[in-house]
């Protein structure tokens, strides 16, 4: 007598036709060994069906999605006038990633499926990050961009008020370029003596020896 | 208990505080009295003698209206000796006065000639008008009595300081009103200079014929106060008022070479500014005597005026003071030495930026 094979799996799964079901029922019930493994797979089924709640929760699938995608618009600052009711938190639509949220859904499925028969996890069961994203997860999301744009705008600020006073420090010491002057010192005295009543003459220069006219 | 112990001690605290601000407070005090010297010895209002002031005012017209001829000296004491200019002089009225000077251990002689139809100055009298109103404001100008000069008799006028102590002293011609001799003294009542008549002959000069190098006159572009604020914006140290009563009275600036020439005096003291933009070129002064300011040379040399020469941040500054060594001192360190530090470097060279960028400037 040969025994069930696959068809057990089938069965458990309910993935046989009305008639191959009967056939196989018949055949169990004649058979202690393959009823004893229908009994193995049903209750491995059970076990991984109450596993189900059990699954990744949506904050943590939503922000492992996050990790890796490019970064979106920065919502608007709340800013609630005074005794006016708190906006709600805008949240990232899961249109902007249907593709993504789809295969992780299937991959999800098709795991569970080569595992156990695919019958562990209901499809609409959190696996769309879309809808999984709360309030709390929008705003937690937006607060980490804006300081991400602080950062920047500070450094931005720093680097320019850096390179200006640099350009201004360098524009400032040119002592290299101005003209050498020796003042006109005769030039000088009689200037004074005329302007303050007194008599125009010019002193000697100790080196010179002697002292020209005005 | 405790609490009034608290307050007892926050009580002692604030009194030593107290004592210790008053006490920093009379040390800056003395510190400055002692380092300043003459120059913050002068007052700033005193009470004249109507008829000294008149003597005086009277003085800087007598010059210009009468005839004379005679031989003039000046004297200058410093730290290292007297200097002595030996000056001839011929007035005529209407025409101007032949400054001629004879060759001593100060000059090397030569002629200048300054018309009566110049400017107005204080024609040799040590003094213009201006400054004389600043005398009467520092200093108690009273009359000191008679005396003679060159045989002449003369009326003694005396500029006092607070203490009483004279800080100038007039000889006026009493027959014709012509200032005779004249000296400046300092907080002792020692001799700082002395200008006055060697020999004077009162009357028409005979004529002589001199090779006259110079028409003297001042600078003609006198700075108004909108002008010498607009230079300020630009960079330029111009202080309205130096150390020891000095107060500018007198601006102008060169056409040739743009020299900034700034005039004060307290009314017996005169001191020159001269700034110029530029570094200074040592060589005509490396012979002068070096002290050091704020890590920069500053080159002086005493004659018949006190000089100091030095640059500091893109100017160079010329200061010529007929005055106590110690005013020339505080006017000394009173202007700018030294590079302008990081700041200053920076704020030079944003305005920089800023002149270059905006396109009305």
């Amino acid at each position: 007598m040969s025994h069930l094979g696959d068809r057990i799996t089938a069965l458990v799964d309910g993935e046989l036709g009305h008639d191959e079901r009967d056939r196989v029922l018949a055949h169990l019930a004649a058979c202690e060994p393959c009823r004893a493994e229908a009994d193995v797979q049903r209750r491995l089924k059970q076990r991984l069906s109450s596993l189900g709640d059990a699954a990744p929760s949506p904050e943590l699938l939503t922000r492992l999605y996050a990790m890796g995608e490019p970064g979106g618009p920065i919502p608007p600052r709340a800013r609630p006038m005074p005794g006016a009711a708190k906006p709600p938190v805008v949240a990232r639509p899961s249109a902007h990633r249907p593709g993504r949220a789809r295969s992780t859904g299937r991959a999800t499925r098709r795991g569970l499926k080569s595992g156990v028969g695919g019958h562990g996890i209901d499809p609409g069961h959190g696996t769309d990050p879309g809808h999984g994203i709360g309030p709390e997860r929008g705003a937690s999301r937006a607060g980490r961009r804006v300081p991400r744009m602080r950062y920047l705008a500070v450094g931005a600020a720093t680097l320019a008020v850096f390179g200006i006073g640099t350009a201004g420090f360098v524009a400032g010491g040119d002592q290299g370029r101005l003209p050498r002057v020796a003042p006109a010192l005769d030039q000088f005295a009689v200037e004074h003596a005329l302007t303050s009543g007194d008599v125009p003459v010019t002193d000697r220069d100790p080196a010179e020896g002697s002292t020209s006219r005005p | 208990m405790k609490t009034q112990h608290l307050a007892s001690c926050e009580g002692h605290r604030y009194r030593h505080g107290a004592w210790l601000a008053g006490g920093l407070a009379t040390a800056l005090v003395l510190l400055l009295s002692v380092t300043t010297g003459d120059a913050g010895a002068a007052p700033v209002t005193r009470r004249s003698d109507a008829e000294a002031l008149r003597l005086l005012r009277d003085a800087g017209g007598a010059v210009l209206s009468t005839p004379y001829e005679g031989t003039q000296f000046i004297t200058t004491w410093s730290g290292t000796g007297a200097t002595t200019s030996l000056i001839r002089v011929t007035h005529t009225p209407g025409h101007g006065t032949y400054i001629e000077v004879r060759r001593t251990t100060a000059d090397s002689g030569g002629v200048t000639y300054e018309p009566d139809s110049g400017e107005a100055r204080g024609g040799l009298t040590g003094f213009t008008p201006e400054m004389l109103d600043l005398m009467a404001r520092n200093y108690s100008v009273v009359e000191g009595g008679e005396d003679s000069v060159c045989g002449r008799p003369a009326r003694v006028v005396e500029a006092r300081r607070a203490d009483g102590v004279p800080a100038g002293r007039f000889w006026i011609d009493r027959a014709t009103g012509v200032m005779l001799h004249r000296e400046l003294l300092d907080a002792q009542g020692r001799a700082v200079s002395i200008t006055g008549f060697y020999d004077i002959r009162i009357g028409r000069p005979k004529p002589q014929i001199h090779n006259v190098q110079t028409v003297a006159a001042p600078w003609g572009h006198q700075l108004a106060a909108a002008e010498l604020g607009m230079l300020r914006s630009d960079g330029w140290t111009l202080p309205a008022s130096l150390p020891g009563h000095l107060e500018l009275y007198d601006a102008r600036q060169a056409d040739r070479d743009g020299v900034i020439h700034l005039g004060y005096t307290d009314g017996l003291s005169a001191v020159s500014v001269f700034i110029q933009r530029g570094a200074l070129d040592e060589r005509r002064v490396a012979h002068w005597r070096k002290t050091e300011r704020d890590g920069r040379t500053v080159y002086e040399h005493n004659a018949l005026k006190r000089w100091a020469v030095w640059d500091s941040d893109e100017y160079v500054y010329t200061v010529l003071a007929d005055a106590p060594q110690g005013t020339a001192d505080a006017v000394i360190a009173a202007l700018p030495h030294g590079d302008p530090g990081f700041w200053g470097r920076l704020g030079r060279g944003l305005k920089r930026l800023g002149s270059w960028l905006n396109p009305f400037e």
